[in-house]
């Protein structure tokens, strides 16, 4: 190109400009890739829920409790089999245990020094002045939910506990927690995952294939149970077919 | 018609234009209208029919985009700084008991059972469904005689008052510059040294004016006030009472009575001006009765039987509607009715009358006629009442005089109805009491100056009493006023002390139902606002020092109550928990008394009356709202957007009159004229109620409240204002005149009308003796066979072909999996009353959108009651005078009416339009054969009711249910500021505003029923959370099926006349699956092919061939090209779901 007085004009934009049309496009789409498989993966219930531990009002111990003092789920969890909630202990239901340790030492063994004489350093815990200071004023725990179901989707305990569903399948190994976090995604596909395929999850609650019944609330025997090979196949599958209607897939079964 | 105006949408104004055709007969011979504006087919209405929502319904209130956009921005702004604390979901506690109450299982609803006492006495037991304490929805005791299971519209709403957040909250007391906030403390201080100045005087000067209650316990604090101060005046009032019922009563018998009527056993029936169905004397048993007498099961023997009804009244009511005769007669011209119909009995009768009431009859009727009266109104309906003696009933409503009823009683007896189908029952103490004597005596001692103390319980006086008695004036003279009342009132305001009550929820009580079943009060929660009940409240007055209804009702029950009184300790408290279980003592419903007739009183009384035969002037009946009863409920919101059975109208209580007095004033709905009498006026918008005698006004009692809450206020007009001592039921000689004033009523009357085609069936009953067993094979137009059962032969479906199916072969789906859900509703026995939506209100989580919302067609209810006018003749030709008045007043054929009710929610279909045009997926089939919603996926297109035929699906244009009535938030403050439509706030910022602010109304949520937002459509979903539930309950008892009757619905449950019948149609043994067979029942648009789940049972009537010759063959007619041009063009057009919204000439223009 040649202006007026025959000088040649240095383009306003360099040769190499001609690909930023297709470098942008490239990386537009990059980005929305990226955005878009970003979202995908970690906008979803399993990157943003599983592990949520958030520190509760009381420092209780699922570890303790359950696992190495062995006391089954339903002690505090007591309507589990009966209502859609799985309660959470009222604060006289701790005291039942905690109450008597006050009053008459040496009652349980392991809230003393191992001679017996002496409350332990445990009996001192500052975990259990909080609770017993809850139960002089009168007032509930606020426990910080860690299952949390949004309002619209309505899951009831009763039914899965009494299928044979273990608190496993949806809690994990509550046993094993010091301080309860979330373990599954509790998303709309976790849970269709196993309304599809239930003879995974199951185990027999009433002992009605005659094996004995293996209680859903055991949480380590349970664990073992449905990881023995082909479980699901056998065991699983007849507890399947007896369930009196499949586990319902429309959208109404949950959501009203 | 082309295929580009098919579809409903782009219909548009050009139809309009079209003659404008009257609604098409459908084939049972009758046309049927929901309006007049409909029957004349004014363009008003054509255009407002063709927008599935009315004008402006999408509009934001708010008026400019610019302003829209800031509001916007500031709501993300704040949203944002609302959700920093973190990225994840907000922290959420658990908040368990600190001590777990015995029986209580979270999540699990209690039921406990009590009583409500009803407004002049008498009760409805209850069985109220409680949330961890919280009572969150009313159902009837099915173990109480009244009840049995069922309940009324008050019951049922009456959970939304106790969380009234109007509602007062501590005592106040008058102050040197106003009100000023008290405490109970402070008041009982007062009292103390107050009441002890009457000792000395032994109670001159102290009155207590108090509501009207059938309560043991009541009635021995009275005792106890009145021993303390003997001198003390008790006086019990309601603004609305039966009197001259009593009266009559007493005239006849003796002493004051009161009837129940078992219209069960009854097969003739005429009533007077008295609507056994609805509001003011209406009970749940007579509705049971009605239904009883009405239903009809077989063609041939005792199942093909049914009652027949005949009314003479002086406006429509659902009696009237539901009859079978319906003569219009003013309230005052009725008793020259009913004294000559008394003649032609007793006369047929002959000598077994008694001869001193044949010789008043005989010269009082002397001259005496009925001006344009068919003879045959007379001597038909007398045969009719003879030839059933035994089984007849005559009843007279409250407008009558005391008179009309002694010679009521007269007839019934001489029938033989005393003792059979009508009982008599003594009405005693304050019950017996007379209202107007009890104002009037007030007003007397108040202007000789002999009040020193008033003391109201739960009454209202300035509002409500006579107008000529001017107490609202005359009040502030007193020196001392208290009042205890729930909510605030005009009294309270205007008196010294307003003491807070205690709502019959949160009190301990005890009451005696109309048939004297002894029923206990049992509080379900702790008084929210720390107020006292109406027993403690005079308790303390009479001196016990910390009073408690508990103990105060069980001294009572040790003293008096029958098998309770004289028994041992362990013996009492083993009745008291069964009687708290059951919510009443077993066999204390009073028998009917052995009653004999006066006949020398009877004749005085006929004879003292004078009969008025001519209907000049206007006469005014004052009538209790048919919802508001006498305005006590003005601040529920379910109440006053419960649209009136009859007219329609939410929110107001216009005045009724028929549609000839309105030509004659040159009104339209909504047009304001004033009403004057004895130099007192009043303005109120009219409502041309089709049905209403010539020059009668009635004017609706209850509206018009000034101090009352935020809901009520300004609701309607205080009719009260024109009702003097004098007249308080009937007023004859007023004047009115137009004010060329209108005002915007909140009808619901024609939203979502459904024109035209065979919605309603109804059938003479003859013509189902007939031809009820026929079934017709035919053939539709593909050629695949067709069975037509009675009721299916009338209407397109029975000669067009159905539709083509929208769904693929491989897509239908297989209703075969038990359980399948449906509904079967009888119009036969379907009342009216309402009760039905209210129950789902209360179930469903269904807001309150107020007035304003009403007019725009955005009334949220999932079940509404269609009402249908037809010509009660079945002559169709229509008076269409287009008279000065304006558009189409209508003609005096259009007042001779007769009325059918028809509850239409989502109707389920099996091949659902709505489900193929949802975007998202929101609105799908469950395996059950339902039609679910799932609003976490509902983006709001709103195309489902588009397609939606039945126009059933509600759409939340805002978040009402989370919003404050009448737009207020309560952290308005907080964000007035920024945000100017609080309605635009964003929910999460929403939840951060209320958070830890009184949510009082919250509590009355159903749990397990998702609250809508802004921007979901929501319907009837049959109930599925009592459908899950009952499955859930069904596996974990082991049953393979959920059996009949294992739950209901909520509307089921509720129905007063059990029309609506819910079940698996799978089961063969169901009762739905058996009224589905029955040859009555026919799908709605059943050939749109949409299979609808929910069917209808067509209505049948008992016509006395010597008033309306019955109508034997309904399926014949003239030309039908209407029902043919509609689906047929459609069927050609191709267009498979498209409705033929347009008929006849509309369609072919």
């Amino acid at each position: 190109m040649r202006g007026r007085q025959g000088t040649q004009v240095k383009p306003l934009f360099p040769k190499w400009m001609n690909l930023l049309p297709t470098v942008a496009l490239a990386g537009v789409l990059g980005l929305a890739f990226l955005l878009i498989g970003g979202m995908w993966y970690y906008a979803t219930p399993e990157f943003w829920e599983v592990g949520y531990q958030p520190e509760q009002p009381v420092n209780y111990s699922h570890q303790i409790h359950a696992d190495k003092l062995g006391i089954d789920c339903r002690y505090c969890h007591t309507f589990v089999d009966e209502s859609r909630t799985a309660n959470v202990p009222a604060v006289s239901t701790c005291m039942s245990c905690h109450t008597v340790v006050d009053d008459k030492q040496g009652y349980l063994r392991l809230a003393m020094s191992q001679d017996g004489s002496t409350p332990s350093p445990h009996w001192k815990s500052p975990d259990l002045t909080a609770l017993r200071e809850f139960w002089a004023r009168g007032e509930s725990v606020p426990w910080v939910r860690v299952h949390k179901l949004p309002d619209y989707a309505h899951f009831n305990h009763a039914v899965h506990y009494n299928a044979g569903v273990s608190c496993l399948s949806c809690h994990g190994r509550v046993d094993t927690m010091p301080v309860v976090n979330q373990q599954k995604s509790l998303s709309m596909a976790f849970c269709l995952e196993c309304h599809r395929a239930p003879e995974k999850n199951l185990v027999d609650v009433h002992g009605a294939l005659g094996g004995g019944a293996v209680w859903p609330t055991n949480l380590a025997l349970v664990e073992e149970t449905l990881a023995q090979p082909g479980y699901a196949e056998t065991v699983g599958k007849r507890l399947a077919e007896r369930l009196r209607n499949a586990p319902p897939q429309h959208c109404a079964a949950c959501h009203y | 018609m082309s295929k580009a105006t098919q579809c409903p949408s782009t219909i548009g104004t050009h139809a309009v234009q079209g003659s404008a055709p009257a609604p098409v007969a459908d084939h049972t011979g009758r046309a049927y209208w929901r309006s007049l504006d409909e029957l004349a087919g004014t363009a008003e209405f054509r255009e407002f029919l063709q927008r599935e929502f009315p004008a402006h319904a999408s509009e934001l209130s708010d008026p400019t985009r610019r302003s829209f956009l800031r509001l916007m921005g500031a709501s993300i702004a704040l949203a944002g700084a609302a959700t920093l604390p973190g990225c994840r979901r907000p922290e959420h506690a658990i908040l368990p008991y600190a001590r777990q109450p015995e029986e209580v299982i979270p999540g699990k609803a209690l039921f406990y059972a009590t009583a409500m006492p009803l407004p002049g006495g008498g009760a409805e037991g209850l069985l109220v469904e409680t949330h961890e304490g919280r009572p969150t929805k009313i159902e009837g005791n099915p173990l109480h005689p009244v009840n049995q299971g069922r309940s009324s519209v008050w019951a049922q709403s009456s959970v939304l008052d106790l969380y009234d957040p109007d509602r007062l909250k501590n005592p106040t007391k008058m102050g040197s510059g106003g009100r000023v906030a008290s405490s109970w403390a402070e008041f009982d201080a007062f009292a103390a040294a107050h009441f002890a100045q009457f000792d000395q005087t032994r109670g001159a000067g102290l009155v207590f004016l108090v509501e009207k209650a059938t309560s043991p316990t009541r009635d021995r604090m009275r005792a106890r006030v009145m021993s303390r101060w003997p001198e003390a005046r008790w006086l019990p009032y309601e603004a609305v009472d039966d009197e001259a019922a009593r009266e009559g009563a007493r005239t006849a018998f003796g002493s004051p009575m009161a009837p129940t009527y078992d219209l069960a056993a009854a097969k003739v029936i005429l009533t007077l001006d008295r609507d056994f169905l609805c509001g003011e004397g209406a009970t749940l048993p007579e509705a049971r009765g009605f239904a009883a007498g009405r239903r009809v099961s077989s063609t041939q023997g005792e199942g093909s039987q049914m009652s027949r009804i005949y009314t003479v009244e002086s406006t429509m009511s659902l009696a009237g509607g539901a009859a079978d005769h319906r003569l219009r007669l003013r309230a005052s011209q009725i008793p020259a009715y009913a004294a000559l119909l008394a003649k032609a009995v007793f006369n047929r009768l002959g000598g077994t009358a008694n001869a001193a009431i044949v010789r008043a009859i005989e010269s009082a009727t002397a001259g005496v006629s009925l001006e344009r009266l068919d003879p045959e109104w007379i001597d038909a309906v007398a045969d009719d009442l003879v030839a059933n003696r035994g089984a007849a009933i005559v009843m007279a409503g409250p407008t009558q005089p005391a008179g009309t009823h002694a010679l009521v009683h007269a007839i019934n007896s001489a029938l033989g109805a005393i003792g059979k189908t009508v009982h008599m029952r003594p009405v005693a103490g304050d019950a017996a009491a007379s209202s107007a004597a009890s104002i009037t005596t007030l007003a007397s001692l108040i202007s000789g100056g002999r009040v020193d103390t008033l003391v109201a319980i739960n009454v209202n006086p300035v509002y409500n009493a006579p107008a000529d008695l001017s107490l609202h004036e005359h009040w502030s003279r007193i020196p001392t006023t208290i009042t205890l009342s729930v909510g605030d009132d005009e009294t309270g305001a205007l008196s010294t002390w307003q003491c807070n009550g205690c709502h019959f929820l949160e009190s301990w009580g005890d009451v005696t139902a109309a048939d004297g079943t002894l029923s206990v009060v049992q509080p379900m929660i702790a008084p929210l606002f720390g107020g006292r009940s109406a027993i403690e409240f005079l308790a303390r007055l009479a001196g016990e020092a910390q009073p408690d209804g508990y103990d105060l009702v069980r001294a009572t029950w040790r003293e008096s109550a029958p098998g309770f009184a004289g028994q041992g300790e362990q013996a009492f408290e083993k009745r008291w928990a069964r009687a708290l279980h059951n919510g009443l003592v077993e066999n204390t419903s009073a028998p009917g008394a052995n009653v004999a007739l006066r006949g020398d009183a009877v004749a005085a009384a006929i004879a003292q009356s004078p009969l008025r035969t001519a209907g000049e002037g206007f006469e005014i009946v004052f009538a209790p709202g048919r919802n508001q009863h006498d305005g006590r409920w003005a601040n529920n919101g379910w109440l006053q957007e419960l649209p009136d059975p009859v007219t329609k109208v939410t929110w107001d209580n216009p005045a009724m009159i028929s549609a000839a007095t309105a030509r004659s004033l040159g009104v339209v709905d909504g047009d304001i004229i004033e009403v004057s009498l004895d130099g007192r006026s009043l303005r109120v918008p009219v409502i041309r109620a089709p049905g209403s005698a010539e020059g009668v006004i009635v004017m609706p009692l209850g509206g018009g409240r000034e101090r009352v809450g935020r809901v009520g206020l300004g609701a309607g007009v205080n009719t009260f204002r024109m009702r003097t001592s004098r007249a308080m039921r009937v007023a004859v000689g007023a004047t009115a005149a137009k004010t060329g004033q209108s005002f915007e009523l909140a009808g619901v009357q024609s939203h979502w009308a459904m024109e035209g085609r065979a919605i309603v069936r109804d059938f003479d009953v003859q013509a189902w003796r007939e031809h009820g067993d026929t079934i017709i094979s035919d053939h539709d137009a593909y050629g695949r066979p067709k069975e037509l059962k009675f009721a299916e032969r009338v209407g397109v479906y029975s000669h067009a072909p159905a539709n083509k199916n929208i769904y693929k072969p491989e897509q239908e789906h297989q209703w075969t999996k038990r359980p399948q859900w449906g509904m079967s509703i009888d119009l036969s026995t379907c009342s009216g009353c309402g009760v039905c939506t209210i129950a789902c209100q209360s179930e469903n989580n269904i807001p309150v959108v107020g007035r304003a919302e009403v007019i725009k067609g955005r009334e949220m209810h999932w079940i509404r009651v269609d009402r249908y006018f037809a010509s009660e003749t079945g002559d169709d030709s229509f008076d269409l005078d287009f008279g000065d008045a304006g558009p189409y007043t209508g003609g005096r054929k259009n007042d001779d009416v007769t009325m059918a009710m028809q509850p239409v929610a989502c109707v389920h279909c099996e091949m659902a339009p709505c489900e193929t045009v949802c975007p998202v997926n929101a609105t799908v089939h469950g395996a059950e054969g339902t039609n679910n919603m799932a609003y976490n996926r509902c983006i709001g297109t709103r195309y489902c009711l588009n397609n939606c035929p039945y126009k059933v699906r509600r759409f939340n244009f805002f978040d009402y249910a989370t919003k404050r009535l009448h737009g207020e938030y309560v952290g308005k403050d907080l964000i007035g500021g920024v945000v100017k439509n609080e309605q635009l706030v964003p929910p999460r910022l929403r939840e951060k505003i209320e958070a830890g602010a009184g949510e009082v109304q919250t509590m009355q949520y159903n749990p397990n029923v998702t609250v809508r937002e802004r921007g979901v459509m929501e319907k009837c979903t049959y109930c599925i959370q009592r459908v899950n539930m009952s499955r859930v309950e069904s596996k974990l008892r082991g049953l393979d099926n959920i059996p009949d009757g294992f739950f209901q619905t909520a509307c089921q449950q509720a129905c007063p006349t059990e029309s609506i019948v819910f079940g698996d149609i799978e089961d063969p043994l169901s009762k739905v699956r058996a009224a589905r067979d029955h040859a009555r029942s026919y799908m709605l648009l059943g050939y749109l092919n949409t299979r609808p789940r929910t069917t209808y049972m067509a209505r049948l009537r008992n016509p006395n061939p010597r008033l309306r010759t019955p109508v034997t063959d309904p399926f014949h007619h003239g030309d039908h090209s209407d029902e043919h041009s509609g689906p047929t063009d459609t069927h050609d057009a191709g267009h498979v779901m498209s409705l033929p919204v347009l008929t006849g000439q509309g369609a072919s223009s």
